[in-house]
């Protein structure tokens, strides 16, 4: 009875309760991670059922006045949310855990940041770990095959930016590469960058993303953030590898026996149809053999990386520093990058409600510069050594196969030199106003400067490989950008109802200043003597250049969440730039984005399979605004070649010309990208199964086109106007699983893409754009034109070889006005391309061309594979791509006795009978032509990464004092399967029109690194 | 709704704050216009050009510069005046720029690019002209230099006109900037001829006899009468061409260069043979003025340059008929030669076209003691009129009109020079005959073929085809951009 007596009590007093719920009580406490144990600054406090809350300071401590009786509900992003009743407490302490769920997880969106759950347009974002391990100069070359929908082709090149292409080529006449938002900071590019100074690498890719960057937004953004403190205590982190890279699929030349055999069946063939007599060249004579390529490639080019970041804070601060060193050799002997960054950044709340903070990335690099040696490696005869003794070079039989230039010795005399330096920073002030406001003002300067020095010493090899001149030249320049961000937040929740706005003002300026001399007659006693006043005075040469753009943007973003069932995103940005006539430089860019969470319906409740389901759809308007720049100013051209000279002798006087020599648009403005995107995305299966599944109609209206002049106007040939319409549409399927099995966990991830790239309409009147322009003959092999994707390749049809006289005598086409018999190919000899009379009307030419193919993959696949157990980690990454054909344009550039490659030598025609499908090894003439045989596929398949990893137990390091050890080993590009007849059936070509052209291709490597992390 | 949840003073608070920032804004915004308006950096803006003598003096300057450019005197130079004859060929290596054999053999389209780049060179040309001519009018500067510039500009114009109109026939002609549609339009031969003839006779009546040494080279009225004579010959008008060639000869500025091979080397430049010459100049560390690819584009392939527009076996034939050594040595360069100046001539193995040894343009080979900076032979500068031909000129008119004894001595001055001997009565063909030898390469031997009514047979065997091959087609490209009022030339 006692007992039951106790109970009355109890429930008497606990029924006392809402009595005593009138009183207010303040409640202090603070947040912890629940995992690492460290503070929580900035978790939201709120009053369950109210909309009065606080936040954590930086120790993650809070401090608010509410009813004994309520319920506080700590959220922060990224954490599991957790409510806590008071009941009557004054301390409450709470340790918040990290969220399993991707779908809390924050993701930055251009001005702001959001919840995964919440986005309603097409966003992905790339992690540093996935990144970090790969022994790559630009961070943006580890991005191959990582995100749907994102083309990345490397050039192989150290140092050199990838050309990034996010879901398809949409423009002309003005560049395609995405938009880079480092830290606020707008960009085109992030070489300067080491992979260690980023945490993750957010993509933009439909237009409702990134639309509130306006008009630099059409080609897709790319938001890089780097890495800051995001608690008190300190760490410093060390992570290292080292590596080096070696040439894979090695492309095999023909060699010494087999090219004077190819040459000597040219020139009998040649001999031949002129009538002429000839005399094979004695194989006796060139009893030497070589490969090039061995002369110019290192064996193995090493790679290093250093680095080490400090992070921590004080009672209302958080800092970062870093440093590090990254070094790279390329795969040319001779061909050096080096890099120094040094990074720092630091936030603090100065007062209750003003945060004020800083960051800066100082980056400096030297670069040792390589001539393009490829192109000669592949065409010098392989028949010579390189050197006739330690200190000569071989002069090739001084002109006896025709003037080549030793690749050696040209690599050997070329002197390239350049180093730079760039500073991005910003510093800014956020001012919390009221309970739900923020101002933020942030002014950010990105500086770049670059100097180059490259000196031709006297050299003479051979007659024509010869340079007396002693030449050096020195150009510097320094850009120097600088924005002014200032945005208003509003943050809030009412009941249901989330809501965010924000709504800015971005004022930027871009300077860029430039200044390049030469002079010849420069004596070379060493580096310290390459200055130009050593040089004779009377070959001075100098010149400058400069530019200036100003743009001014406003911009806003409003955000409507009713019970995480139905999101709504709006955007609009209106931008204006100097580089546009000034009645019509303002645009108006909206987007708008509309998200149902499906499981969250009740209909859905009862359902297992799905643990998230989202339908979203969106659509935007962005702009690309690279064009060059002026164009609409009618100028005046002066001096240079529009100078003469009078008099004569000793009485020569240049006589300055200057004239109007251009015409200009009656109007350009930028290109805009209207975008529909609609797509499911959800978990199921536990949270096992992620999955994304986008579909997109991405199309360009007013493209960048050029407008034909009439030549009897004697202008320039052509202006660029908005003539054109682009489209790309495709789809994006993203897959995830990721479980474990007692300690052994694993994930996988797939993505794959579909493009379809075509232009749609021109202007009528608008011509179509031949390009992809062939260095020999001066043929183009692209065109582009209404129906076709940009840059398709268009030359003749093969349809076989002539394997005899009679086939060429029986090619004929009858005239059916005259009943004449002509023949097709009078010109042909046996061995030749029999070419397709596409218009039947009994002559190949110019109309008989027809569209080979383009060099746009229409699929892209990446797969990667992680498996851990116990401290063993274990990742692959596989890319592929295809659809898209290359042109073999090496093979056909011959004006003599150019090398040939194997497998053409292997396959070559060599009489009657012999193949239909290769020709002889006369490829000059008429089978030089851009023609299908040149065209073929350039699919691949790469497996684009290994690594595997060990991390120490815990237990061990620990003693050390050491929070973490992990050992890993790496490699990059191992094994690339394809069927291109070449080096690499990567060819990076940044120009629209000029895509897959493959003429002197930095050939493939593979990178092996070793590497550690150790974290104290 | 929404609204209502904020408690009133909120909303007071947050007016507090959201009235200065609209006024910040509004501060903002109206700096804005200031921010993005100047003008472009590294430009110079064409208002503001053409109003002082400088400006005037520039634009004709570079209505001559223009004159040294790759359609002018090179590729579209070369193909369409001198391999289209008997005497040149394509030449360079087999396979290299092939399309150059569809002049040789007559087989280019319309849609072939050299076409437009020979069209395209010379409007662009006649744009800057026009510039000239229409606006410096209403400079106030120093009246007989302005006199004298737009004289200049207009010798120049005809020119440019006597090309095309050689070339095409019937050719659009706007005379003034801004062009309207007159460009889509043809104006018929013997207009254009005329407009020819009144540019000519204005620059005769206002252009000097002579320039200062550091003038020389600019126009003068004898280049404008002896061009002026030569453009009669081509509207048969005999007398008048006999007229102005008399003029020339008898005004006693030019006599002939007493060593052929001399006449086109660098020395000889601009001295007493020379009636009009492109100037071309080799200037150190001046790469803009230093630029003309006429001699590299001919120059001997392998040693000096590219080795197109090679002589032909019947051009070499018609040297040795007249027996003509000197000016056979003069014009074709064989391998293994060594010139007056010391090359030796070693080049390639075989050239596209001929059989035998390889030979390259005498008449544009350059001393490679003289080359210094751009280009190789870029100091050359390029033969337009010489004294030579104003005798021939005077020579033809005279036959023409029956006068057969006055041709004799001017034929005797050009003959006697090279040690040929006097042709006591000469013919018509006797004329042509030399005109072919003394110009050979010189880029007036189609012209000339079609002229005299002797292409259809003298190019009968490399395709020409008589009624259509007189005048080149006009570019596919120019007749789709005029909507087809631009007509092309029967044949094509």
């Amino acid at each position: 009875m006692k007992k039951i007596k106790l109970l009355f009590i109890l429930i008497l007093a606990l029924g006392m309760i809402p009595a005593a719920m009138a009183q207010q009580v303040r409640v202090s406490g603070q947040v912890k991670n629940a995992t690492n144990g460290e503070t929580l600054p900035g978790v939201t406090v709120v009053v369950k059922g109210t909309t009065s809350g606080t936040s954590t300071d930086i120790d993650g401590r809070f401090s608010i006045e509410v009813p004994s009786s309520a319920i506080l509900v700590f959220s922060f992003v990224g954490m599991e949310t957790q409510e806590v009743p008071v009941q009557g407490r004054t301390t409450l302490n709470v340790s918040l855990s990290t969220s399993a769920s991707m779908l809390d997880e924050v993701v930055v969106v251009g001005y702001g940041s959001a919840k995964r759950m919440d986005l309603t347009g097409s966003i992905t974002t790339v992690k540093a770990k996935d990144l970090a391990y790969q022994a790559v100069a630009n961070p943006a070359q580890a991005l191959q095959g990582k995100v749907a929908g994102v083309q990345v082709t490397n050039s192989g090149s150290p140092g050199s930016s990838p050309v990034i292409r996010i879901r398809g080529l949409g423009t002309v006449s003005s560049s395609s590469s995405p938009l880079y938002v480092v830290d606020g900071i707008l960009t085109n590019d992030i070489s300067y960058l080491g992979t260690n100074d980023i945490e993750n690498i957010t993509f933009l890719k439909d237009a409702s993303s990134s639309a509130i960057y306006g008009v630099r937004a059409a080609n897709g953004v790319i938001i890089v953030t780097t890495k800051r403190s995001q608690s008190r205590e300190a760490r410093i982190s060390y992570s290292g590898y080292t590596g080096f890279q070696k040439v894979v699929n090695k492309f095999e030349l023909a060699k010494g026996r087999q090219y004077i055999d190819l040459v000597n069946e040219k020139n009998q063939l040649l001999a031949e149809a002129s009538g002429s007599s000839f005399t094979p060249i004695d194989p006796a004579e060139y009893p030497d053999e070589i490969d090039w390529y061995d002369e110019v490639l290192r064996e193995k080019a090493l790679t290093q990386s250093h680095d080490i970041s400090v992070m921590g804070g004080s009672a209302k601060s958080l800092y970062t520093f870093g440093a590090s060193w990254f070094m790279q050799e390329g795969l040319v002997k001779g061909h050096d990058y080096d890099r120094i960054n040094i990074r720092s950044s630091l936030e603090s709340e100065v007062m209750k409600n003003l945060k004020v903070g800083y960051s800066a990335n100082l980056s400096t690099y030297k670069f040792k510069d390589v001539p393009g040696v490829f192109y000669n490696s592949y065409v010098a005869p392989p028949v010579f050594t390189a050197k006739l003794n330690d200190s000569t070079f071989n002069p090739m039989g001084s002109g006896s196969l025709g003037n080549f230039s030793n690749p050696a010795a040209q690599l050997y005399y070329f002197n390239s030199r350049s180093n730079g330096i760039r500073f991005l920073g910003s510093a800014f002030a956020e001012l919390k106003i009221l309970e739900h406001f923020k101002l933020k003002t942030s002014y950010g300067m990105d500086y770049g400067s670059n100097r180059n020095r490259s000196y031709t010493p006297y050299y003479v090899v051979s007659e024509t490989q010869v340079d007396t001149n002693r030449t050096l030249s020195r150009s510097m320049n320094y850009s120097t950008d600088g924005f002014w961000d200032n945005t208003l937040t509003y943050e809030n929740t009412f009941g249901k109802h989330k809501v965010t706005a924000m709504a800015g003002i971005s004022a930027q300026e871009f300077r860029n200043l430039g200044l390049s001399g030469s002079r010849s007659g420069v004596e070379n006693y060493g580096d310290q003597s390459l200055y130009l006043g050593f040089g004779d005075q009377t070959t001075s040469n100098s010149g400058d250049f400069g530019s200036k753009i100003t743009a001014l943007s406003y911009f806003g973003r409003a955000t409507y969440n009713y019970m995480d069932k139905y999101l709504f995103t709006g955007t609009l940005r209106y931008d204006g730039s100097s580089v546009f006539p000034s009645d019509e430089r303002f645009d108006l860019f909206p987007s708008v984005g509309l998200g149902w969470v499906m499981t969250n319906e009740d209909f859905m409740q009862n359902q297992s399979i799905f643990d998230f389901l989202k339908l979203r759809a969106s659509w935007g308007v962005t702009g690309n605004n690279r064009i060059p720049a002026n164009i609409y100013t009618l100028t005046i051209a002066k001096g240079g070649e529009l100078s003469t000279a009078f008099g004569q002798g000793g009485n020569v006087v240049i006589a300055e010309g200057a004239n109007i020599t251009s015409a200009v648009p009656p109007t350009l403005r930028w290109e805009k990208v209207k975008e529909f995107d609609i797509a499911f995305e959800g978990l199921a299966v536990d949270n096992k199964l992620s999955f994304e599944l986008d579909y997109y109609h991405r199309l360009t209206v007013d493209g960048i086109f050029p407008t034909t002049l009439s030549a009897t106007a004697g202008t320039s040939g052509s202006y660029l106007q908005n003539n054109g319409d682009f489209l790309n549409q495709g789809i994006e399927l993203t897959l995830g699983w990721a479980d474990n099995a007692g300690d052994f966990n694993y994930s996988f991830n797939t993505n794959f893409t579909y493009n379809k790239n075509e232009v749609k309409e021109l202007l009528e009147g608008t011509l179509g754009l031949f390009g992809g322009n062939l260095p020999v003959g001066g043929f183009f092999s692209t065109y582009t034109i209404v129906g076709e994707p940009i840059g398709s390749y268009y030359g003749r049809n093969v349809v076989g070889i002539f394997q005899n006289d009679d086939e060429i005598n029986n090619y004929t086409w009858t005239n059916p006005e005259t009943n004449e018999e002509v023949l097709i190919q009078p010109n042909a000899k046996p061995g030749d391309f029999k070419y397709e009379d596409v218009d039947n009307n009994g002559l190949i030419d110019a109309k008989d061309r027809v569209f080979l193919g383009s060099a746009l993959p229409t699929y892209l696949f990446g797969f990667n594979a992680t498996l851990e157990y116990k401290g063993v980690d274990f990742s692959v990454d596989i890319y592929a791509q295809g659809g898209n054909k290359i042109y073999n344009a090496k093979r056909a550039q011959r004006l003599g006795n150019e090398n040939y490659d194997l497998d053409f030598y292997e396959n070559r025609w060599t009489g009657e009978g012999s193949t239909n499908e290769y020709p002889s090894a006369d490829l000059t003439a008429d089978n030089m032509l851009p023609n299908s045989w040149y065209i073929e596929p350039g699919g691949f398949v790469r497996i684009r990464n290994i690594q595997v990893g060990y991390t120490i137990p815990e237990k061990v390091v620990t003693k050390l004092g050491i929070r973490s050890v992990r050992f890993y080993v790496n490699t990059s590009n191992p094994f690339t399967f394809f069927k291109y007849n070449g080096f690499s059936p990567e060819i990076a070509s940044s120009s629209p029109t000029s895509q897959g052209i493959d003429l002197n291709v930095y050939p493939m490597s593979a990178t092996y690194n070793f590497g550690v992390n150790v974290n104290f | 709704m929404l609204i209502s949840n904020l408690k009133n003073q909120e909303i007071m608070k947050a007016y507090k704050w959201i009235f200065p920032l609209l006024m910040l804004t509004m501060v903002v915004f109206s700096s804005c216009q200031d921010y993005l308006d100047f003008e472009p950096e590294n430009t110079i803006p064409a208002e503001g050009f053409f109003e002082t003598q400088e400006h005037a003096e520039q634009a004709v300057n570079s209505v001559y510069a223009h004159f040294r450019s790759w359609e002018m005197v090179s590729f579209a130079f070369i193909i369409m005046q001198e391999v289209t004859s008997d005497n040149a060929v394509k030449g360079s290596a087999v396979g290299d720029a092939s399309f150059i054999n569809d002049y040789d053999n007559f087989a280019f389209t319309p849609n072939q690019f050299v076409l437009k780049d020979y069209w395209a060179g010379r409007y662009r040309g006649i744009n800057k002209a026009n510039q000239a001519i229409t606006n410096i009018p209403a400079i106030t500067m120093n009246e007989s230099l302005k006199t004298r510039l737009i004289g200049e500009a207009k010798f120049l114009r005809a020119l440019l006109y006597f090309d095309l109109v050689r070339a095409y026939g019937d050719v659009p002609t706007p005379l003034s900037v801004p062009v309207g549609p007159e460009i889509n339009f043809r104006t018929p031969k013997t207009q254009v001829y005329e407009y020819i003839e009144q540019d000519l006779l204005d620059a005769i009546a206002v252009l000097p006899d002579t320039y200062d040494a550091a003038n020389k080279g600019r126009a003068t009225a004898g280049a404008a009468k002896g061009l002026l004579a030569k453009v009669y010959l081509y509207m048969e008008r005999w007398g008048d061409a006999e007229r102005l060639a008399t003029e020339v000869v008898t005004s006693g500025n030019y006599s002939l260069e007493p060593n052929f091979y001399n006449v086109f080397r660098v020395a000889a430049e601009n001295g007493p043979e020379s009636v009009f010459e492109i100037q071309a100049q080799q200037i150190e560390g001046n790469w803009g003025v230093s630029f003309s690819q006429h001699a590299e584009v001919q120059s001997v392939r392998g040693q000096w340059g590219w080795g197109f527009n090679i002589p032909t076996d019947d051009l070499a034939a018609a040297f040795d008929a007249a027996g003509d050594q000197i000016r056979k040595a003069a014009t074709i360069l064989y391998k293994g030669d060594t010139t007056p100046d010391g090359d030796i001539i070693a080049g390639v193995p075989s050239l596209e076209g001929i059989e035998g040894t390889p030979r390259y343009n005498g008449k544009a080979y350059y001393p490679s003691s003289q080359q210094l900076f751009g280009p190789y032979g870029s100091g050359q500068n390029i033969r337009v009129l010489r004294f030579a031909e104003i005798l021939l000129i005077q020579a033809e008119a005279r036959i023409r009109q029956g006068n057969a004894s006055g041709a004799v001595e001017p034929l005797k001055l050009v003959r006697n020079r090279v040690d040929l001997p006097e042709i006591s009565s000469p013919t018509l063909d006797d004329v042509l005959l030399e005109r072919r030898l003394e110009l050979a390469m010189e880029g007036d031997r189609f012209f000339d073929l079609v002229r005299t009514g002797k292409a259809a047979s003298a190019l009968a065997s490399k395709g020409f085809v008589a009624g259509k091959h007189e005048v080149f087609a006009v570019p596919q490209e120019l007749i789709d951009l005029s909507e087809g009022n631009l007509t092309q030339n029967p044949g094509y």
